[in-house]
């Protein structure tokens, strides 16, 4: 019966993973935490919902077409909100994400409305059963995509031209530049493939919750709290993390306490502030040195 | 002309400023006022000793019901109940002192956000739903000195007026003495600042009591300006306005911090027609406002300042 | 006053210092010298408690430092400037020098707040104090300036100022001319001399430039690789053998001040 709840820990973790992996990767590039990544997934899952819902194409490839979407969402927000104001301190940059994330949220009750969506599942059959696993086939996709974005997102930082010019600029700024590494234009591409994972995360997830205004922010919060669980500068943290987070969850709401079940996310924080208490650099992030 | 002067031109203006006004505007005001010191409360702890939190709406609602629930359930006078509660939430903010401790900054911002959804959730719980009124909250008690109830809203906001005035004279006198410039020390180079024998323990907690303290009362103060509280006001929401107060009005500036809330304070109301797109221009407004004031409504002024000498005659240097 | 004994300082495979044992007697002014990276800077960390050494002991009139954390050390008397500017950049003059009084600020919180006359006072007497060390040095015009606007030198001198303004038995410099020209290095020389010896405050510096340093220090303390290969008056650490080999290589005659 546990391993029931964990594989479903593990595909809602898997969710969380993506949308903490962009988080970080935006953090570590910018050093900006994206406060509007809830209202850029949630909008990206709109989208998704058009494409699949209103127009009636497939699931698969809608996808793509999400992600492409979430791309140019987070490149043309670094591009004409975050770049202009580039001169303000970096709390500032918070609330510039906060304030994107808001106009976001109003053009999308003004498009869609604002009564619940509900998007079918990515395919539809009956679910593989392992011994006494059940996986949906909608959790195979999740897994799926996951794996492949994780590994194909690690294999672009580790092996292209981009992801080392990426890996530069987000451990010094100025020597990349000196170097002649683009960084406006790599802000705009980490903005972008951020955005992105959000986006695959959002329209990943939307089949199993109702969709409407503000269900990404629970999300966001536990990619969030994922992100820091894992160290928030270490981008397999984030995976691991997020990871965790989904599997903590899924074994609480085992728990016949009803009293638990409502403090999910209350005790989800609780964790991850005791686990940072004992290690307060996250569980794979760089210990935090004092410079004299 | 002197900084007297102009204080008192200020305070004049601020005595007569309701006569002209309905009486909607008046009770906003008086809103403003309370966030007011909420802006400072955080300001104090984000601009001067470096510390971020984004869970202060977590204070205001442990300030709030403090405050109503001395009143009422232990019969307190409103005179005692009302810096009680403050002194309380205080104490409280030792809480978060402890993980400030430890963790760096965006660390320390996801334990302030926890702290704030923890508390959120926590006030609605059917096991005190008795005294804390679940989810529908309770009713507060107007003010009340003596006999004298502060029912209308003029009278609320001369004592709006009157706590936020005396409460910002004491943030200011803060701010400027040694503890202040230790605050800052902290914030900007901690190796140094210990050499020089300032105590960090010492100073984050310091901060953070100032900060609660000043968070609660104005969470006691909005509380018994609308009469009622409960626990949905206090969600993310708040704290990240009480944080976007802060950022625009300049962080490290006082008078940046007043701007900054009666601003916020204001625009949902102006922009309360515009209904759908309301949002819209509220998010429009905070990007807006930070691309082309990057310092803060303060800092724009400041450099208005520097580049005009008129300014400079009219505010003489030591104001 | 101040007794190092065997102290030995590891960062993971590096031993960044081993059992570096020397004395700075009251009244004295002893300069640490050596090569890049032998270890002077690691030694104040260790002095400051910014670090907790592998091994051995320091002593300050007897009495064990190592129990102290780093902003109790100031109370003992021992004040520290830093090798890139400890200043607050975003503060005046002023309030720098103001923040090297804290030690002496004693007022309670809440009688800060309430401006209660205790405080002010003690505001009020500190900065007249502060005010009174610029314009013993002539440079009054400054104390509303912010620092991050003032040249470099200047910067180094203000840092100094408010470490006096700390009231230190013993001064511990950083490198306290580096990055100034002849005459500032000059100035600095004759304000470091006068310090000691009409206020007689002991002085331990750090300092690369070698004509400044044999010029004014009374003894020298010689590190290599975390090692102290000598002890002496200058003319003496001139003539060693070791240190010319350490800081010029092999096959060359004494070394040029």
């Amino acid at each position: 019966m546990i391993e029931q709840y964990i594989v479903l820990g593990l595909a809602q973790g898997s969710l969380y993973a993506l949308m903490a992996l962009g988080m970080v990767l935006i953090f570590k590039t910018t050093d900006i935490v994206n406060f509007g990544q809830s209202d850029m997934t949630m909008f990206s899952a709109y989208v998704g919902f058009t494409l699949v819902v209103g127009l009636g194409w497939p699931f698969w490839a809608a996808l793509p077409l999400v992600i492409v979407f979430g791309f140019l969402l987070g490149v043309a927000v670094e591009r004409l909100a975050l770049r202009p104001a580039r001169e303000a301190p970096v709390v500032s940059l918070l609330i510039v994400t906060l304030g994107v994330g808001l106009m976001l949220n109003a053009l999308a009750s003004w498009i869609w409305g604002f009564d619940p969506k509900s998007l079918p599942y990515a395919i539809s059959g009956p679910p593989v059963v392992l011994g006494n696993i059940i996986i949906t086939r909608h959790d195979l996709v999740i897994f799926g995509t996951t794996i492949v974005l994780s590994l194909g997102f690690f294999a672009l930082l580790k092996f292209t031209k981009i992801g080392t010019a990426m890996r530069a600029a987000a451990q010094n700024k100025l020597g990349a530049q000196l170097l002649g590494i683009p960084v406006f234009r790599i802000n705009m591409l980490s903005w972008g493939l951020g955005v992105a994972l959000g986006a695959v995360a959002g329209v990943l997830i939307a089949p199993l919750v109702f969709l409407d205004l503000v269900v990404m922010v629970f999300v966001m919060l536990k990619g969030f709290a994922a992100a820091v669980l894992g160290g928030f500068t270490s981008l397999p943290g984030a995976i691991v993390g997020g990871l965790l987070v989904g599997l903590f969850e899924s074994l609480l709401i085992a728990v016949p306490f009803e009293l638990i079940n409502q403090l999910k996310e209350t005790l989800v924080f609780v964790l991850i502030i005791v686990l940072l208490a004992v290690r307060p650099q996250g569980l794979l992030g760089e210990p935090i040195h004092r410079r004299v | 002309m002197p900084r007297q002067i102009w204080l008192a031109l200020i305070a004049l203006a601020l005595v007569v400023l309701p006569f002209g006004l309905k009486g909607y505007t008046i009770y906003i005001v008086s809103l403003a006022g309370a966030n007011i010191l909420a802006a400072v409360g955080l300001n104090l702890l984000m601009g001067y000793a470096g510390q971020v939190s984004i869970g202060q709406a977590a204070f205001l609602a442990i300030g709030g019901y403090t405050s109503a629930l001395l009143m009422t359930k232990l019969g307190l006078a409103f005179w005692l109940a009302f810096p009680l509660a403050g002194v309380l939430t205080g104490l409280t903010g030792l809480i978060l002192f402890i993980p400030a401790l430890r963790l760096g900054t965006i660390y320390l911002a996801i334990a302030t956000l926890g702290f704030g959804a923890a508390v959120q959730q926590l006030i609605p719980l059917p096991y005190w739903s008795a005294i804390l009124g679940g989810h529908q909250g309770i009713k507060v008690p107007r003010p009340q000195i003596g006999s004298f109830v502060f029912d209308t809203d003029l009278e609320l906001y001369y004592l709006t007026l009157a706590i936020v005035g005396v409460l910002l004279v004491l943030s200011w006198n803060v701010a400027r003495s040694y503890v202040g410039r230790a605050f800052i020390a902290l914030r900007d180079k901690p190796a140094a600042a210990e050499a020089l024998g300032i105590n960090p323990t010492r100073y984050k907690a310091y901060a953070f009591l100032v900060s609660a303290f000043l968070t609660g009362i104005a969470g006691a103060l909005q509380a018994h300006l609308v009469g009622h509280i409960s626990p949905g006001e206090f969600g993310l929401g708040k704290s990240i306005e009480i944080f976007a107060m802060v950022i625009l009005g300049g962080i490290g500036s006082l008078p940046g911090s007043v701007l900054g809330a009666v601003f916020l304070t204001f625009l949902p109301h102006w922009l309360s027609e515009a209904k759908l797109l309301y949002t819209f221009f509220y998010g429009a407004a905070l990007v807006l406002v930070i691309i082309f004031m990057p310092y803060g409504v303060w800092g724009f002024f400041l450099r208005l300042y520097y580049r005009f000498p008129m300014m400079q005659k009219l505010f003489p240097k030591g104001a | 006053m101040l007794a190092l004994e065997n102290l030995s300082m590891r960062f993971g495979g590096l031993q960044a210092l081993d059992r570096v044992s020397f004395e700075v007697r009251e009244g004295e002014i002893v300069g640490l010298i050596g090569p890049n990276g032998a270890g002077k800077t690691t030694v104040f960390n260790l002095i400051s408690r910014f670090y907790e050494p592998t091994g051995g002991r320091i002593s300050f009139y007897g009495e064990n430092l190592l129990r102290l954390r780093p902003y109790q050390i100031v109370e003992r008397g021992i004040v520290r400037t830093f090798q890139l500017l400890g200043l607050f950049p975003y503060m005046t003059v002023l309030e720098n020098l103001m923040i090297g009084e804290h030690r002496d600020f004693g007022g309670s919180l809440l009688s800060v707040a309430l401006g209660l006359p205790r405080a002010r006072r003690e505001e009020h007497d500190r900065r007249a104090q502060a005010l009174w060390l610029l314009r013993f040095l002539k440079m009054e015009a400054l104390a509303d300036a912010f620092v991050f606007a003032l040249p470099y030198g200047t910067q180094k001198l203000i840092e100094l100022m408010r470490a006096l303004l700390a009231r230190p038995r013993l001064l511990l410099l950083d490198e306290p001319v580096a990055g100034m020209n002849a005459a500032e290095k000059a100035a600095m020389r004759e304000f470091i001399r006068r310090i000691n010896h009409d206020w007689g405050i002991t002085v331990l510096l750090v300092e690369h430039d070698m004509s400044f340093v044999m010029g004014l220090c009374d003894r020298i303390v010689v590190l290599n690789y975390g090692r102290v290969i000598a002890q002496g008056r200058p003319e003496e650490i001139q003539q060693n053998a070791e240190v010319i080999e350490a800081y010029l290589g092999e096959g060359v005659g004494s070394a040029r001040a």
